[in-house]
């Protein structure tokens, strides 16, 4: 099979799920919290797990509005928790999908010279699977 | 040049009344030295005279799972007198360390806390009289 390239992937948000529209950038990234748990004549470092973490960033063109900025703190008061989806090649099952909830913890809008461009970043809030459903 | 040699704190093991302190992280021994002010009129700087020292030794250490074996329940017995319990400090382990201090003390204060990260345990004595190794 061939090796798959990011441009057709997809970032899904929200109870449609809705696909974000003019995505050009997505990541992806968990960790794990390791606690040090070394003790006197330990030779190398001992770890103990603590809590999962787990974010998307992602960056889109601007058509008519900043979609993300809306979700993070403002006036209003908005910024709602947001079931995601990351596809490897958009809404295809039989690679790999990301799933979970999370907030959109960032966001900022840039006006440069060329492409406006959001920014966004959210912080995963449940545990998160990365499934292929066509195939498991 | 030959490298220098210090002490690592992972390489210092303690015991309490013969008994390596399990999972042990951290101790100390701290010493204090009162004195008295003995400046007269006349004296353009200070005076002052040694009365008595004091010292105490502090330990921390990581929790072990499933078990209420921690430090407290082991020296602070209920309703018992606290006794006196040998303390020392050792370069090296304890079995087969160089011991550089000793002295006798009786458990003052212990905790046992379980915040949202590692669950830790300390212990602290105070010395009674002078120590016998390190001082």
């Amino acid at each position: 099979m061939a090796r798959k390239v990011g441009k057709q992937g997809a970032l899904y948000l929200g109870v449609g799920p809705t696909k974000v529209a003019d995505l050009f950038d997505v990541t992806f990234e968990a960790n794990t919290e390791m606690e040090d748990v070394s003790i006197k004549m330990d030779a190398f470092r001992k770890y103990s797990p603590s809590h999962g973490h787990a974010r998307i960033r992602a960056r889109r063109y601007v058509n008519t509005t900043a979609v993300m900025l809306r979700e993070c703190y403002d006036a209003a008061k908005n910024g709602e928790l947001l079931a995601f989806r990351v596809d490897v090649i958009d809404a295809t099952n039989t690679l790999s999908q990301i799933s979970g909830e999370g907030w959109i913890a960032a966001s900022s809008l840039a006006l440069p010279r060329g492409a406006v461009v959001e920014d966004f970043e959210m912080t995963v809030e449940s545990e998160w699977a990365v499934t292929q459903p066509g195939v498991d | 040049m030959a490298a220098r040699s210090a002490l690592h704190g992972r390489y210092a093991e303690a015991a309490i009344g013969g008994v390596l302190i399990v999972y042990l992280t951290e101790w100390e021994v701290s010493a204090n030295n009162d004195v008295e002010d003995i400046t007269a009129h006349g004296d353009s700087f200070k005076r002052f005279t040694s009365l008595d020292a004091d010292w105490t030794f502090r330990a921390q250490g990581h929790v072990v799972p499933a078990s209420a074996a921690h430090y407290i329940n082991t020296y602070f017995v209920n309703n018992n007198f606290q006794g006196e319990f040998t303390l020392r400090g050792y370069s090296g382990t304890v079995a087969g360390g160089t011991l550089i201090f000793e002295g006798t003390g009786i458990p003052t204060r212990g905790t046992l806390a379980a915040p949202m990260g590692l669950a830790s345990q300390e212990i602290e004595f105070r010395g009674t009289g002078a120590p016998t190794v390190g001082m």
